[in-house]
């Protein structure tokens, strides 16, 4: 019996393939840009992501912050607002 | 590697992604500071760079995947086929039937569907969840084909956007998705929803979550570790599946309380956490079994991560006494609201600040100093299960979950023998 073989399915599947073009990132400088900071609501998630905001404000004029919060996933009018009013976002992510 | 292969099965694989060395939740302001300012090079320069085009579809791999479409030769002996399954990562550690194509055919034979149908695709891998992948894997759990529309119908149901099948899968939380039965079927299949009916010993039960499991394993790429990332998992994640006992239930069942007919059968899911007893011998009054309930319910407040929705599973005997003394679901619901808020000196300062951002409900100027377990009475689904004794429990959902309900497929029986009861007679 040890070398008889049976046919089996595999249980595991094909992944769906998707493309996305990434969001330009045209800029060279950081100067007058609207940074996002996407908080994602976990413990120091909204500090850490501050702590960034205000070095980059030291480091480079006119930088204007947006600071938004989102739970598990981002809402569309989040996503819409972010879109229409960032040039950069800074996403947490994880933990 | 969880954020690189969620990027990259979104079709980006090229997102510029900075990691932080793991803890940053817990860690003091300063050392905060510190790690801001030992990113904040990286950091620049990602939103500097230029972007990398990609035209690439995803290149995931977790050792896994590979001939996801073909049939495979494997051993005929159990113990051998069983080890080259536990080899690829395909069981949860338990021995599996061998999903042949004879066994999936007849899976699939009463359902009505074709194998090539498919339901969407299962995070985080984004695997694409066909008729006869999750017929492969029912096979594999031990299932009779005729339970086979019922875990077509749970897949069905985790992939609703409201169930977050993403966090349920990923989270470092102990969640594992609750599989309710309700409906007709029960009976017709031996479903359990009496005695330990959160236990062993019911083929139905066993087998039908221990499909779901195997699905979102198999299919959806959730290996323990690798991108599970549960701190500590739960047994529940093995199998979590029970029936309503509709029988002695003096309300209206899950089912019809979410529209659906008394003789539809139906399965719903929620994203959950372990179990609590709410053990109560001695209470004869609704207020009494009231107060216990609102207090088992606040032990599972422990911290700034909270429950969206919570399930609560009242026994016949406690159901028969809330029941007697004119309660309904909504008012035991509105009763719960109230009980079951704790103060805020019992809890931590860290995690009182987390709530105030999560819940600000909760924290406005005129608000008295507690937080209720849920916000809203409606977030407390009620059901009746079980069997004789005065023992209810309370599970509280994930963050961001919500229950879902879906429809049963026709069944056609197949006419195996459907009688498992374990116990005598």
């Amino acid at each position: 019996m040890e070398r008889e073989l049976i046919t089996v399915v595999n249980p595991t599947a094909a992944r769906a393939a998707k493309q996305t073009e990434l969001a330009s990132r045209k800029y060279r400088s950081l100067r007058h840009k609207r940074i996002g900071l996407l908080d994602n609501n976990k413990p120091n998630a909204d500090k850490f992501l501050a702590y960034v905001g205000e070095f980059l404000k030291e480091r480079y004029d006119g930088v204007e912050l947006i600071a938004k919060r989102k739970m598990s996933r981002t809402k569309a009018d989040c996503l819409q607002e972010i879109h229409d009013r960032c040039d950069l976002v800074i996403n947490a992510f994880g933990d | 590697m969880l954020a690189k292969t969620e990027s990259a099965t979104r079709g980006m694989s090229h997102l510029p992604l900075i990691r932080l060395p793991h803890p940053v939740g817990s860690i003091g302001l300063d050392a905060l500071r510190l790690l801001a300012a030992s990113s904040i090079d990286a950091i620049v320069g990602a939103l500097t760079a230029a972007p990398v085009h990609s035209n690439d579809a995803p290149k995931v791999t977790n050792g896994s995947a590979v001939e996801s479409g073909s049939e495979l030769a494997v051993p005929a002996d159990p113990a051998l086929m069983f080890q080259y399954f536990v080899n690829r990562g395909w069981t949860d550690g338990l021995p599996v039937l061998p999903p042949t194509p004879a066994a999936l055919d007849a899976m699939i034979a009463g359902s009505g569907m074709e194998k090539d149908q498919t339901l969407g695709v299962i995070p985080p891998v984004n695997g694409i969840a066909s008729v006869e992948k999750i017929a492969a894997n029912a096979v594999m759990a031990g299932c009779l084909p005729d339970y086979f529309p019922l875990v077509v119908a749970a897949v069905k149901g985790v992939l609703q956007s409201g169930f977050n099948l993403d966090g349920v899968q990923t989270t470092t939380g102990n969640i594992a998705p609750l599989v309710i039965i309700n409906g007709p079927c029960r009976n017709a299949l031996q479903i359990n929803y009496s005695s330990n009916v959160l236990g062993q010993g019911w083929r139905a039960n066993s087998t039908i979550g221990r499909a779901l499991r195997l699905v979102l394993t198999n299919i959806g790429g959730a290996i323990p570790g690798l991108y599970d990332k549960a701190t500590l998992g739960q047994p529940a994640k093995y199998t979590f599946c029970i029936a309503e006992n509709e029988e002695e239930n003096p309300w209206e069942p899950l089912h019809v309380e979410r529209g659906f007919a008394v003789e539809t059968d139906t399965v719903s899911v929620l994203g959950c956490t372990g179990v609590n007893s709410a053990v109560d011998m001695a209470s004869q009054t609704a207020r009494g079994l009231l107060k216990t309930f609102a207090l088992t319910m606040m032990g599972g407040l422990t911290s700034g991560v909270t429950s969206t929705e919570t399930l609560l599973i009242i026994c016949p005997e406690h159901a028969a006494i809330l029941n007697g003394a004119g309660y309904s679901k909504a008012a035991i619901r509105e009763e719960l609201f109230v009980a079951a808020r704790v103060p805020h000196e019992k809890i931590s300062d860290e995690n009182l600040e987390l709530l105030s951002k999560r819940r600000p409900f909760w924290f406005q100027s005129n608000s008295a100093p507690v937080i209720g377990v849920v916000d809203r009475p409606e977030d407390i689904w009620i059901i009746v299960a079980g069997g004789k004794g005065a023992k209810s429990a309370y599970i509280p959902g994930r963050t961001g979950t919500h229950l879902q309900t879906t429809v049963v497929g026709d069944r056609v029986p197949s006419g195996a023998e459907v009688n498992c009861l374990c116990s005598p007679g």
